[in-house]
């Protein structure tokens, strides 16, 4: 997803899930024909808020990064 | 190594390893194979150094969060500045514990100095209200005198910042 710029270990991976699981932003959900150790997870109502305000947080900054670069080389 | 990770799973609190014990142990033998099959002698050390120092750090995180009850109250990976959290509470956190810890030294100091210096170092009254003064309010009387100059000469970028409409169209 990152194209390697980003790897986690698993310590890392698992303590974010547990919080995020416990802050009730990710759901654990039953696939079919998955092995037993395997879980998946997806997001939930709250989390997809939360997500969608973050996005909106980092597009305004991104924006005025924009705003100023353009500002600087006019 | 599969082995070996599972063993390391017990620096964690019973309840998280047996909560995430099985998928945590899956997950890094998936990516265990992974480096294998791909990854040079290096990119394998990397991997065990990473996966290593994870368990520890997740480890104690979780002790921590067991301890206190606190799973979000300790942000520790979260030292920097956002929107909706402008002053880290892990920074008021730190900075209690070592200042607890310079208070502590000081008292210490005086005691050695009571039972075995000289009489006339003996004499010396209690010099903690002065460090006091000297170490904590004066340097944020300071700071906040200077702020309130470079505020006044417009210097701090707020009001540019204020000034920007990051709703208009991008030039």
């Amino acid at each position: 997803m990152s194209a390697g710029r980003v790897v986690l270990s698993t310590g890392t991976l698992y303590g974010a899930l547990q919080r995020l699981l416990s802050q009730g932003w990710i759901e654990r959900f039953e696939e079919d024909h998955t092995p037993r150790e395997r879980r998946s997870y997806r997001l939930t109502a709250k989390g997809r808020r939360n997500l969608q305000a973050e996005t909106d947080r980092m597009r305004h900054l991104t924006k005025l990064a924009g705003l100023r670069i353009s500002c600087k080389e006019a | 190594m599969v082995r070996a990770y599972r063993s390391l799973l017990y620096l964690y609190p019973a309840a998280c390893r047996l909560e995430f014990g099985d998928e945590m142990t899956y997950v890094f033998a998936r990516a265990q194979t992974e480096v294998r099959e791909n990854g040079r002698f290096l990119t394998r050390a990397f991997f065990y150094a990473r996966e290593f120092l994870g368990l520890l750090a997740g480890g104690f995180t979780a002790h921590l969060c067991n301890l206190f009850g606190l799973d979000h109250w300790l942000p520790f990976r979260r030292f920097d500045m956002r929107s909706g959290f402008k002053f880290p509470r892990s920074t008021v956190f730190l900075m209690c514990l070592i200042f607890a810890g310079v208070v502590l030294a000081i008292e210490k100091a005086k005691d050695i100095t009571v039972k075995y210096g000289p009489p006339h170092v003996r004499a010396v009254g209690n010099p903690l209200p002065l460090f006091l003064l000297l170490a904590l309010v004066a340097p944020a009387v300071f700071v906040a005198a200077t702020w309130g100059i470079l505020f006044a000469l417009r210097r701090t970028g707020m009001h540019r910042l204020s000034n920007v409409d990051a709703s208009g169209p991008q030039r």
